[in-house]
């Protein structure tokens, strides 16, 4: 029971590390950013 | 077609236009006592009376001429408003700052030109009225003819309800634009004909008209205004200009003469400002610059507060990471408890808590240094702290404009990059952007603390130590500045005119919200790459068992990979449990700490802490190597996908990885080196 546990989390983790990549690759601020206003700012601005 | 009546907020950079946005729609875009802090426009939702408007913030202007990349996005879609009447917000509100009120009305001025409907808020009062100057509104909206002017003070929500009164004053009557007054003489008029027909016949009203044509022959740059009609513009601008100069009227200055004419003689004859251009007493903020932007005083304060603060980092900072580590040693317990003996219970316990719990001792030191950052933001000295650096800033060929997007990177580089836009040429805009990864964000400040509190006890050692991690990023910065400025070829202006704000009380509330959710952001955000990572090497940490069903670490996964490294990052001292803690460190710098605390976790099981763990290990040279990687390190995937983005190339943020890459490895290796020679080890 333990290892089937430990290998949902294993790959839970091994995928969000992966779409956290791509995720700060393709639009930064939505990760990393969260750290600073830019998030919220980027969700409201109206692309020209 | 977009039904929502549309209200733009337009003003001066530094004005208040985001404190008023902020206040009015309820949401949370960055405000801050310097200009620049806008680079993007923002929409947000106004409701009155069940009512909807979209009520858009724009990047702060000093006119309809863009002068940088963020004026540029305002001003091409005010030339669109008037050549695309159907683009037209329906109401603008302009900002403006009531203590520089003759600078802020040299824009509003062309904004009434605009003939859209405008409201003026007159913003800061407070600051005007507390140095014993009024203004009379009633009076300012009859000679100017606007739809309305109230006064206000966004910052303490005073007086934003007589706006949003006016707000729906507006809407519920059917106003109707009075006709511009004309700024222009006879004489001028003549000399600017073909160039206000050229625009009359693309849709532009009359005094819109007047008004480009003022701004074309005032200003160059306005030429990329107009997309298709350059050439034909260029060629009628050619011709004005001469005939201007044929009538003794100097073009480049024409708008500011005009403007600032008329303001004189509306404040000359009519009694708007009660104490306008009478002599002048020096006001607190004068008094207080006189010391403050000083090359020596100034420079001598500005290292004495940066002490201070990092001092009051480490003094206070002490027992709430004491109180947070008993908490999480409770927390421990405390799962140790419920969960039974196993591998999920050695996961949970010396694989995640001890991972998250390497990060979360931090928070009280960087809700400490965000709070004083912000207090010196919001009271106008980091502007001050800009003005200082300036100098060396022109001194290396950079422009002014540098600085403020470089200070902004204390916390996160990626604003910083972003404010970057404001730097008109891009030469210089570019170097900012590849040197400010160097100024040490937020995400360092856990590196820097582990590292020397685990070898050093004393407070004003621990102090200077940290600042020297600071200032050693900030000169590196300014020398590669000087050599990037020398390969990359392109001719620049660094003439800059800095706008010193007026000292100011920061809001103690503002405050509070403001470290709380950065805080609080860099925990949960961090805390869920953190989260995911402990597991990964958790696990990567504990396996392959061998026959014992027993796992050391140095033989597991995690071990492998870390010994597979080690020759190459041996020469800056770092063994295989730091090169994990590098490698992680590329997903968030922050999980170097968390790496290490997990890493630790599984291979000492002996309760001890981080520090005493790295004590033991280590030594202070094989630390300051650490901290040295670090300062320069380009270990963040944000920074450098926004470099691409902002950029619009590969090249720069390949060029970015490359050149910190060798700066860390080569200073770290030579701190290492040289201190081995030294007998420091």
């Amino acid at each position: 029971m333990d290892y089937i546990i430990l290998s949902i989390l294993f790959i839970f983790s091994v995928f969000y590390t992966i779409k956290y990549v791509l995720i700060t690759l393709i639009n930064p601020e939505s990760n990393k950013c969260n750290k600073c206003e830019i998030k919220k700012m980027s969700k409201n601005k109206i692309h020209n | 077609m977009n039904s929502t009546p549309q209200i733009a907020l337009l003003g001066n950079p530094n004005s208040g236009k985001t404190a008023v946005f902020n206040q009015l729609t309820g949401m949370s875009q960055k405000v801050s006592n310097y200009p620049g802090v806008t680079v993007e426009k923002h929409i947000g939702k106004l409701s009155l009376s069940n009512k909807n408007y979209d009520l858009i913030d724009f990047p702060g202007i000093y006119g309809i001429i863009p002068n940088s990349l963020d004026e540029e996005i305002v001003c091409k879609e005010i030339y669109n408003w008037c050549a695309n009447k159907e683009t037209q917000p329906d109401l603008i509100v302009c900002i403006l700052d009531s203590n520089n009120i003759s600078r802020n009305l040299y824009l509003a001025t062309q904004i009434i030109d605009l003939e859209i409907p405008t409201i003026f808020a007159l913003n800061m009062i407070d600051l005007l009225e507390s140095s014993n100057k009024q203004i009379d509104a009633k009076l300012l909206r009859e000679k100017l003819g606007v739809f309305d002017v109230i006064t206000c003070c966004a910052l303490n929500n005073k007086g934003l309800i007589d706006l949003t009164q006016s707000i729906k004053k507006f809407f519920n009557t059917d106003y109707i634009k009075k006709k511009s007054l004309s700024v222009l003489d006879e004489l001028t008029k003549d000399c600017l004909v073909d160039l206000k027909d050229f625009f009359i016949k693309k849709g532009l009203t009359l005094s819109q008209s007047e008004l480009y044509s003022i701004n074309t022959v005032s200003n160059s740059k306005s030429l990329s205004l107009f997309k298709n009609d350059t050439e034909k513009i260029k060629q009628l601008t050619n011709k004005a200009e001469k005939k201007l100069s044929d009538n003794n009227i100097n073009s480049k200055s024409l708008n500011s003469i005009i403007r600032y004419d008329y303001l004189d003689k509306l404040f000359d004859k009519h009694n708007i400002l009660t104490d306008y251009r009478k002599i002048k007493v020096k006001s607190f903020t004068e008094k207080v610059d006189k010391y403050l932007i000083h090359p020596i005083i100034g420079t001598s304060v500005f290292l004495t507060l940066l002490f201070l603060v990092f001092w009051t980092l480490f003094k206070f900072a002490e027992y709430p990471m004491n109180l947070v580590e008993l908490l999480m040693g409770l927390i421990k317990d405390f799962s140790t408890q419920i969960i039974p003996n196993g591998i999920i219970q050695d996961l949970v316990v010396n694989g995640i808590l001890e991972g998250i719990g390497g990060i979360v001792i931090f928070i009280p030191q960087i809700l400490i240094l965000m709070f004083i950052l912000k207090f010196l933001e919001d009271s106008g000295y980091m502007a001050r702290a800009s003005f200082l650096m300036d100098r060396f800033m022109s001194k290396i060929g950079l422009h002014g404009g540098s600085v403020l997007p470089l200070m902004s990177g204390y916390a996160c580089a990626i604003p910083g990059i972003m404010a970057a836009r404001t730097i008109d040429n891009w030469k210089e805009r570019l170097i900012t952007i590849l040197i400010l990864p160097l100024t040490s964000c937020t995400a360092r400040l856990p590196v820097y603390v582990i590292m020397i509190t685990a070898f050093v006890d004393d407070t004003t050692t621990q102090t200077l130590l940290f600042m020297m991690m600071y200032l050693l990023g900030i000169i590196t910065a300014i020398i590669i500045a000087k050599i990037l400025s020398i390969f990359l070829k392109e001719k620049t202006n660094p003439s800059f005119i800095m706008e010193l704000p007026t000292y100011k009380k920061p809001i103690f509330k503002t405050l509070l919200i403001d470290s709380y959710s950065k805080t609080k952001a860099f925990v949960i955000d961090a805390g869920k790459i953190i989260f995911a990572i402990s597991i990964l090497l958790w696990v990567l940490a504990s396996f392959p068992e061998n026959e014992q069903n027993d796992v050391k670490i140095e033989n597991s996964y995690v071990g492998y990979i870390g010994k597979t490294i080690e020759p190459i990052i041996s020469p800056m001292g770092f063994d295989w449990k730091i090169g994990i803690g590098l490698i992680t460190s590329f997903a968030a710098r922050e999980t170097f700490v968390s790496t290490m605390s997990t890493i630790y976790g599984i291979d000492e099981k002996d309760n001890n802490n981080l520090k005493t763990n790295i004590s033991n290990d280590y030594n202070l040279l094989i630390a300051i190597s650490v901290m040295v990687f670090y300062v320069y390190a380009a270990q963040c995937m944000s920074t450098f996908a926004i470099i691409k983005r902002e950029t619009n190339t590969w090249k720069w943020p390949v060029f970015m990885i490359g050149y910190m890459t060798l700066l860390a490895y080569t200073a770290a290796t030579l701190v290492y080196q040289i201190g081995l020679i030294m007998g420091y080890a």
